[in-house]
């Protein structure tokens, strides 16, 4: 038990960032789900962080009450912009999401209300490491209904060719702008958890690296379904913990992972799974055939 | 003091063209960002310092090697970060992350060699340290070299573009690349050459902002990365006038507000000016009105 207690000690935020990062992967995932390449999460996070703070520092609001209402301040917000800026696609979105994130920092840095550079401190501790771990569970088994459902594969149609899916009915605006908010709300909440777990915030924490590497996060892992964000997040935040020893040489292992997973695994390090299953296919057909057509 | 402020503002506008010149021209060319061209570009300040203070180059010589060493870098990221991507039907997504995934490698190998604090170049290394006088203005005369550098290198790159073999290859290639393909232009040496240029445009962009300034740090590329997105997309994707246009207003509403407001919203400056095209005209002041919207 002590050993367990102290492994816990040691590690205990590391154990806490698996579970925010693989929530954050997932938020980027259920917009790029529909084709929408997003990298607004880290603002929403930023919005989450610092509602939920500021509603229970200024208003007295009880933790949970702060944070689903700074879950449904980021909503409206994503509601807000989603109708225009949906309408840009591929690099053009990107970009605009990423002057979305460096807006929300820049007005964290600049306004008196929100502590400026120097940030917020004496945030009412709150979050236990488990409150996040639910939390991404919960968003496991929701994708895990979503993926089944009808709206699910109307995402994954709009994701595959819009034109096509609004020609069958699918009314793909719609679809974009919930999903939008959908991950914007799951960063918020992220986001107020870590503002109640570290008691402190300041606007470089949600800066442009971090943004993109939540994407990474998700590409890396695949995006043939929500375990590929997940595995990816866990993956990507254990890796440099892991190569500690190689000290400034882990960021370089780092960078040539990624890019080793992006070049030969098209589909993330998911694949992998996939190629151990068909050596198992080959062996059990082991008459020739032609090539499948999964390639 | 304003007219001060005006050259400050066309010194750095065409400094942010020149940036960009290299993230338009591959845009526009093969649909693709190019997340390491920051990187490149820092590669080309840090470079540029340490052969002129630790090895004690001159500049030009310093500037010469830079500009071979970015152009090898350009090919390495050619051949490692896009071309195994090619022809995949996966979109914008795949070379994105894996040109960011080899900017996190650049960057980290540049803190390695050359440390991670901010540099200085040695005092009598520097070119053009004069000042001269214009009117009621003293403009250092590296802003103007800066401005004067850009304007030739964007020039040229325009030139080569419409009127060289190697222009016609990228134009075709532009159009259709499997036409161009079928009608005997080599794409994969094109695409190539199309990123040595634009490293090497980095990579030049690098040295003179580094001396301009005299800063640089391995994490100089994030926030240029940054600039050179807003200015293509003002521009308009894939055009060079387009992208010397979208440096100067970008300059101008930065020293804009920093005159009239405060130097606290310089940046959002960038970004509202941003948003407002984007969502206006989003295909730029000097975009082929290509499909941008879903």
């Amino acid at each position: 038990m002590q050993t367990v207690l102290d492994f816990f000690g040691s590690y205990g935020y590391l154990i806490y960032l698996l579970a925010q990062n693989a929530v954050l992967a997932l938020s980027v995932y259920i917009t790029l789900m529909a084709g929408q390449l997003s990298i607004a999460s880290i603002g929403f996070m930023a919005i989450g962080a610092y509602s939920s703070a500021l509603l229970s520092m200024n208003a007295g609001l009880p933790y949970p009450f702060s944070l689903a209402f700074a879950a449904l301040i980021s909503g409206s917000v994503a509601l807000l912009i989603g109708g225009p800026i949906l309408r840009l696609k591929g690099v053009y979105l990107a970009i605009t999401t990423v002057g979305f994130g460096e807006l929300v920092r820049f007005i964290a840095l600049n306004w008196d209300y929100t502590g400026g550079a120097m940030g917020l401190s004496g945030i009412p501790p709150a979050t236990e490491t488990w409150h996040v771990f639910a939390f991404l569970l919960l968003l496991i088994f929701g994708f895990h209904q979503l993926r089944r459902s009808r709206h699910g594969r109307a995402l994954v149609a709009i994701g595959r060719d819009e034109m096509a899916a609004r020609s069958m009915g699918i009314p793909t605006t719609r679809y974009k702008i919930v999903a939008f908010v959908a991950g914007a709300m799951m960063a918020s909440v992220t986001g107020s958890f870590a503002a109640h777990h570290t008691n402190y915030l300041s606007p470089s924490e949600f800066s442009f690296s971090t943004a993109v590497l939540v994407l990474i996060y998700a590409v890396f892992g695949g995006l043939g379904s929500h375990w590929g964000p997940v595995l990816g997040a866990i993956v990507l935040t254990l890796l440099p913990e892991m190569f500690r020893f190689l000290d400034d040489w882990r960021m370089i292992i780092y960078g040539i992972s990624v890019l080793i997973v992006v070049i030969f695994l098209p589909d993330g390090l998911l694949e992998v799974r996939k190629l151990f299953r068909r050596k198992k296919d080959r062996a059990a057909h082991a008459t020739p055939t032609m090539e499948g057509p999964e390639a | 003091m304003l007219s001060q402020q005006i050259i400050n503002a066309l010194s750095q506008g065409a400094f942010y063209a020149l940036f960009a010149a290299g993230l338009t021209l591959i845009f526009g060319v093969l649909d693709l960002l190019n997340m390491a061209h920051g990187a490149v570009f820092m590669w080309g300040a840090m470079l540029s310092w340490y052969l002129m203070s630790t090895l004690g180059l001159h500049f030009g010589f310093a500037l010469l090697i830079t500009i071979v060493f970015c152009g090898l870098m350009g090919l390495l990221l050619e051949h490692t970060a896009f071309r195994p991507l090619r022809g995949r039907s996966t979109g914008h997504l795949p070379p994105l992350v894996s040109s960011l995934a080899l900017s996190i490698v650049l960057v980290h190998v540049a803190e390695k060699i050359f440390g991670t604090r901010v540099v200085r170049y040695p005092d009598n290394a520097v070119p053009f340290a004069s000042y001269v006088e214009m009117g009621d203005a003293q403009v250092s005369m590296l802003h103007l070299v800066l401005m004067v550098v850009a304007l030739v290198l964007m020039g040229a790159l325009w030139y080569m573009v419409a009127r060289t073999r190697l222009g016609r290859s990228i134009r075709a290639l532009q159009e259709n690349p499997k036409v161009a393909r079928l009608m005997g232009v080599d794409v994969d040496r094109t695409i190539a050459w199309m990123f040595v240029i634009a490293s090497v445009l980095a990579g030049i962009a690098g040295v003179f902002l580094g001396v301009a300034y005299n800063s640089a740090s391995p994490y100089m590329g994030h926030w240029v990365d940054l600039k050179g997105f807003a200015v293509i997309i003002l521009g308009g994707m894939g055009s060079i006038p387009g992208a010397l246009l979208g440096g100067l207003l970008i300059a101008f509403a930065e020293i804009g507000t920093v005159v009239f407001l405060s130097s606290d919203y310089r940046d959002a400056a960038v970004f509202v000016v941003l948003m407002g095209m984007l969502l206006l005209k989003p295909s730029g002041l000097l975009g082929s009105s290509r499909e941008v919207r879903a």
